[in-house]
């Protein structure tokens, strides 16, 4: 083989082998999804568009997001799946690891999202409270929780766990900011999923 | 003493066995070289490229270092380049233009690290290596110091081919050049 063959076949397969890596990568099932447990999902479990929601209960903007996912989800039903990532910004609001607990506490029952929908209903009443425990314990029988299990598991510092792991990962991915959803590889942050997520979506469904 | 009389009292030879050995020891140190620079740079691409593109987008948005036209652009093709700059010295491959293509990629990454320390900001995590290692940008700059010696001395080392290496296979052999 001369040298000029031997740099043109080096070159190539040189070139080419990322290439082949990055795509086997991706045709695999790897990614933060299947580190959140089913009960923090929606939609249909073998859709093939999932879209990740980093979040945290006291944030205003996390609650004005809401009625749109939830349109979302009936809009491209059989089509996407929704997964829920606990990013509480302990810095600036004081509940928001607190409630982060109720909420594991409540997925521990199976009842993430009904808690997870009057815990942001509700946010403007605990919010500002010293000790929102009071209205946690309200939201746990709204929606027909085991209040003993819910009062031993919010007592318990290790189900904050899931919580704990939730945050290293969005550390990890750079998450600056709560809601942050991640649609396939795209990323929107804030209100723009209200505005644009519907393109965001559309797109990632085209790929 | 003449090259005739130098040969006749061995001189030559110890001249030899001085250049073999430092031959044998810049083989030697090529080769952590490489695996360092080489794989860092493919271990920041790959966890970058089979990310969310908008990860690193997001990161790079933050900076605040290019003009937001530039961000998307840059978050989308510079993994591939750090990928192909990585593979290249890593098996070395045009050893010494590589070596100098990922010199300037860690001065750039120092100097965005730099920059954004200097204007006060500082995220939990440089961004470096997608979902990957978390490193603060502090701890990068170090890392990105000691890489940029070594693609220097790989630089230094390079002139020429060094096995093994994919350059030292294609200049080997009886093949034409």
């Amino acid at each position: 083989m001369s040298r000029s063959t031997k740099r043109w076949v080096s070159g190539i397969v040189l070139t080419l082998w990322p290439l082949v890596a990055v795509y086997a990568v991706k045709q695999s099932n790897w990614g933060p999804i299947l580190a959140t447990p089913k009960t923090r999902q929606l939609g249909d479990p073998h859709a093939r568009l999932v879209i990740v929601e980093y979040s945290d209960f006291q944030c205003p903007a996390c609650a004005r997001v809401q009625p749109t996912v939830h349109s979302f989800l009936e809009l491209y039903k059989g089509r996407v799946r929704f997964a829920f990532k606990y990013y509480p910004l302990t810095q600036i609001h004081k509940n928001a690891i607190n409630s982060a607990h109720a909420a594991q506490c409540a997925t521990e029952q199976n009842q993430f999202w009904p808690y997870q929908d009057r815990l942001f209903d509700t946010q403007k009443q605990w919010e500002t409270l010293a000790n929102p425990t009071t209205n946690y314990l309200a939201i746990a029988q709204e929606v027909h929780l085991d209040l003993d299990r819910f009062t031993r598991c919010y007592e318990d510092p290790s189900s904050l766990g899931p919580i704990a792991q939730d945050q290293a990962e969005g550390k990890q991915r750079g998450i600056y900011s709560t809601p942050t959803f991640i649609i396939g590889d795209q990323r929107l942050v804030g209100n723009v999923f209200i505005s644009d997520g519907a393109r965001a979506i559309e797109k990632a469904l085209r790929k | 003493m003449s090259n005739e009389q130098r040969a006749m009292s061995g001189w030559t030879s110890r001249q030899e066995v001085s250049t073999h050995h430092s031959s044998l020891i810049a083989h030697c140190l090529a080769v952590p070289a490489r695996v360092a620079c080489g794989g860092v740079l493919i271990y920041a691409g790959f966890s970058k490229v089979v990310g969310p593109a908008g990860d690193f987008a997001g990161i790079l948005a933050a900076y605040r270092v290019l003009p937001a036209a530039w961000v998307t652009p840059v978050a989308t093709y510079w993994p591939w380049l750090e990928l192909l700059v990585g593979s290249y010295v890593f098996f070395g491959y045009f050893t010494r233009i590589s070596a100098i293509a990922a010199a300037t990629q860690f001065v750039v990454f120092s100097a965005v690290l730099v920059s954004s320390i200097a204007r006060g900001i500082d995220p939990n995590s440089c961004g470096c290596f997608g979902a990957g290692l978390s490193l603060s940008p502090r701890h990068t700059l170090v890392l990105d110091g000691a890489l940029l010696m070594l693609a220097l001395f790989l630089t230094y080392l390079a002139k020429k081919p060094l096995s093994p290496s994919v350059d030292s296979w294609i200049t080997s052999g009886p093949g034409k050049p």
